[in-house]
This record gives structure tokens, C-alpha cells and sequence, in this order.
């Protein structure tokens, strides 16, 4: 059981700073991340936005040379204390790449996976509950439901990203973090997943990095502006691509630079 | 970065500068008309009054054209959106310089009410007030668009001083009503000359710092 939110802050940031031996990718970043809301992640290559994205479920950590200072939390528990499990975290935070990488297996299996990895086998019917509820959540089960035992390999690529978010919602996971899920797909793919992130807003939080402002744009409740490795801005995303305070998020969305 | 976009921003200004120039050039045609009972002059504002709204239209499909192609945002996205509403207050005031000129025209049939004094006055501001509240939206300029702001007042109390004197002209000389309601009419035109300054210069502020200050929005508590 998830303890009782005490707070609207899912994910805080706090001076918090990553380094791969000298180099510094994060400077003292504090982001407060709200519960139950999609925060959008911009800014060009190189800015740090996929190491912050990273650090929130620890995959950075076999980098070798990486460390951190400050803290990142997760309801209010710091995720780097040396007693947190990383793996317990990944449980609760899922993600989902900019390429699907479906398992070679049917759909239902490749939905299933997780959760059958984790302890007490499930039973058929909580397990054919599961498939349903978590492709439906994904915006796939409509396309998918008479073909469930075929290969995820044989669907599109907009497809098997939502089957990817699909695995992810299975484990139940709490934070949903995607690192530019739309960048290989058509708009109508891209348009299906984010009408998904919609709906999963409101059980779910979620952090996107997406080199597509516009979509930020579309999909984000707050948008928070990375450049080398700080963070220039962070607010409503209607502030941040009506009246950005800083210029250099202005020339930012505005496509002078990046 | 020198982006395209720019390149086809630099185009509508030149649209939206010329388009202020020729309304400029209206009103001082209309009151050239008005004052100097120059006949001749109002064939030449009804001319620049086609141009204008062939402008007004060319101004609006390519700010359609803008929005549509390049989805902008933030600064792009106000300065453009400030676009399509200074058109229509540049092609409004156009308007009323045509207003003015016609009452001009039906005021030569008449002998003059009195010496101008205070109308000249009136257009010299209002003409101000439209060139430099085109410029502080063109070349971003907030101080300068406030500057427009606070002239507004000076022709409205202009205003009122002519339609005082007018009408206290009117009961000394009842002869003289329909010339000098005639001249009522050209200095409300005047001043919505003036408002319509003010409305550009509002869109200016709006363009440079994201601030609304129409209606005193300022003085209201934002969420």
C-alpha cells in the first residue's frame, strides 16, 4: 500500500545535482513535481533533461563514476538514501523509451510479465483482468482484444509504444516516466498516446521529455525548461509558451535556438 | 538565430508601417480638407482608403498563413496575435479619417462656423498618438506605448472643450446648428481616432512584456 499522500508533491527535487565523474549533467535542481499531474520536460540536446528523467528511477546508477548531491524524493522519502531499494522504486516508477522494445512475446504476455515476475503467482482470471484494464488504460485494448496471443513484434510502431506504456501500467506503477515516446510515430499515434497520458493523469504522475515543445505544449500541466544541465524555468505550461519570463525559454519555444 | 519566421515577421511590418502611414496621411488629408475647404484632397483620401483595407486584408491572411504554418508561441505567438488586432484598429481609423472628410466636404456648402483652433489641435495629437503607437508595436517599445496611453486623456479633454464651445456657439448663432454639429461629429471622430491609438498601443505592451492593461487589468489581482 502506497502510504496516505500527505502532500500534493509527488516528486521534489532539491538542490539536487548529478555528475559522471567531473562533469557536471544536473546543477542544483529544485523541481517540485505535483501528484496526479503531467509535468513536460523541454530543452535541446545535451541539456540534462534524459539524466533528470533517468535519476527519478535510478538508472543512472551503474554509470560508472556517477554520484549525486542533494536529494530527489518521492513522496517525501529520499530515493538515493543508501537504505531506499532501487528495485522496490522501479515498481512504482515505470518507463517508457523512445523505442518500443516489446518483448518477443504475444501481447497478453509481454502485459503480464511484470507481474508475474513479483511474488504470489497471480490467477488466470486476475491476470486476463489485469491485460484488459491495462490496455484499455494504454488507449490499445480496442485494436488489440481479438488478437491478444499474437506477437506484440507484429504491431505498429504506435502500437507497440502503447503496449509499452500498457506493461508499465500493469505493475501498477505510480510515476510514469517517458523519454520521448512520440518521436518515431505518426500524429495519430502520437495523438493516441497522448490522449492516454491525459487520462492517466489522473491516477498517475507523469514526467515526459520530449524534444517536441508542441507537444509539451498540448499534454502538460507544467512544463519545467532545461539548458546545461540547470533549470532555466518552471511553471504552468500556458506561462511558459504565452509569457515565458526568461528570454532564453522564450528563444527557446520560439525555435531561435536548439 | 535568424530564423525564416523572421524573415516573413519583417514582411508584415512592412505591411502593418505602411498601412499606418497611409492612415496617418488620411487624417492630415481629411483635416486639409476640413480646414483649408480643399475639395480636391478628398478624392485622394478615398484612394488611400481602398489601399488600406486591400491591406488589411493582405495583413490578415498572412498572419493566417503564419499561425497556421509555424504554430508560434510565447513572444512570436503575442506579437503575431497583436498583428491582427492592430490591423483592425489601423483599418478603423482609416475609417474615421473618411468620416471626417466626408462631414468636410458636406461643411463647404456652408460659410465657416469659426476659426480652428482647437480640432487642428485635436488631429495633431491623434496623429502622434497612431505613428508612435505603431512604432512601440513594430520595434517592441513599451515606454512609448505608455506615452500613447497617457495622451489619450489630452484629446478627450479637447474633445469636450469643442463640443462646449460649439454648443455654446449654436445658441449665440442658431443659424450656424447643422454647420457646427457637422464639427461635433469631426471631433468625436477624433477622438475615436485616438482610442483606436490607445487600442494599438495597448496590444504593444501586451507584445513586449505579456502584460494586459486594457480596461486597468493591471490594477485587478491576477489568480
Amino acid at each position: 500500500m502506497t502510504p496516505t499522500p500527505t502532500t500534493d508533491i509527488k516528486i521534489d527535487a532539491r538542490s539536487f545535482s548529478l555528475f559522471f565523474g567531473k562533469a557536471i549533467a544536473l546543477r542544483e535542481i529544485s523541481l517540485p513535481i505535483r501528484r496526479n499531474s503531467i509535468l513536460g520536460i523541454i530543452g535541446p540536446s545535451g541539456s540534462g533533461k534524459t539524466s533528470f528523467l533517468r535519476a527519478i528511477n535510478r538508472l543512472n546508477d551503474l554509470t560508472p563514476e556517477c554520484h549525486i548531491e542533494g536529494v530527489l524524493a518521492i513522496d517525501g522519502e529520499d530515493i538515493y538514501h543508501p537504505h531506499f531499494d532501487p528495485v522496490a522504486l522501479r515498481k512504482r516508477v515505470g518507463m517508457v523509451f523512445a523505442l518500443p522494445i516489446p518483448l518477443p512475446l504475444s501481447i497478453y504476455e509481454n502485459v503480464v510479465y511484470g507481474p508475474r515476475l513479483g511474488g504470489r503467482r497471480p490467477l488466470r482470471t486476475e491476470l486476463d483482468e489485469l491485460v484488459e484494464n491495462s490496455l484499455r488504460a494504454a488507449f490499445l485494448w480496442d485494436e488489440v482484444k481479438d488478437r491478444l496471443h499474437t506477437s506484440g513484434l507484429r504491431l505498429s510502431g504506435g502500437q507497440q509504444q502503447r503496449l509499452c506504456l500498457a506493461r508499465v501500467l500493469a505493475m501498477r506503477a505510480e510515476v510514469i516516466l517517458l523519454d520521448e515516446p512520440c518521436s518515431g510515430l505518426d500524429p495519430i499515434s502520437t495523438a493516441k498516446i497522448e490522449e492516454a497520458l491525459t487520462a492517466l493523469a489522473a491516477r498517475h504522475t507523469i514526467v515526459l521529455v520530449t524534444n517536441n515543445t508542441k507537444q509539451a505544449a498540448r499534454v502538460a500541466d507544467e512544463t519545467a525548461f532545461f539548458l546545461m544541465g540547470e533549470l532555466v524555468e518552471h511553471g504552468p505550461t500556458r506561462q511558459l509558451f504565452t509569457v515565458p519570463r526568461d528570454t532564453r525559454t522564450n528563444d527557446y519555444v520560439t525555435g531561435r535556438f536548439g | 538565430m535568424e530564423r525564416h519566421f523572421d524573415e516573413q515577421l519583417a514582411g508584415l511590418k512592412a505591411l502593418l508601417i505602411k498601412m499606418s502611414a497611409l492612415a496617418e496621411l488620411m487624417i492630415t488629408d481629411a483635416l486639409r480638407v476640413l480646414v483649408n475647404r480643399d475639395a480636391a484632397t478628398a478624392e485622394v483620401v478615398a484612394r488611400h482608403e481602398q489601399l488600406v483595407n486591400d491591406l488589411q486584408i493582405e495583413v490578415d491572411e498572412l498572419c493566417l498563413t503564419l499561425i497556421a504554418t509555424h504554430q508560434p508561441v510565447a513572444g512570436d505567438l503575442r506579437y503575431l496575435l497583436g498583428a491582427v488586432k492592430t490591423n483592425t484598429d489601423i483599418e478603423r481609423l482609416a475609417d474615421l479619417a473618411v468620416n471626417i472628410c466626408e462631414k468636410a466636404v458636406i461643411l463647404l456648402n456652408y460659410p465657416p462656423v469659426k476659426p480652428f483652433v482647437i480640432i487642428p489641435e485635436m488631429a495633431a495629437i491623434t496623429n502622434g498618438m497612431v505613428k508612435d503607437s505603431l512604432h512601440a508595436y513594430v520595434n517592441r517599445d513599451a515606454t512609448l506605448a505608455r506615452s500613447v496611453l497617457a495622451r489619450d486623456d489630452e484629446v478627450d479633454n479637447r474633445k469636450r472643450r469643442v463640443t462646449n464651445e460649439l454648443a455654446e456657439h449654436i445658441r449665440h448663432f442658431p443659424e450656424t446648428t447643422t454647420a457646427a454639429l457637422e464639427l461635433i461629429l469631426v471631433a468625436r471622430d477624433l477622438e475615436r481616432i485616438g482610442d483606436h491609438a490607445t487600442n494599438i498601443a495597448e496590444n504593444a505592451i501586451f507584445v513586449v512584456q505579456g502584460k494586459d492593461v486594457r480596461h486597468n487589468a493591471e490594477l485587478r489581482p491576477r489568480e
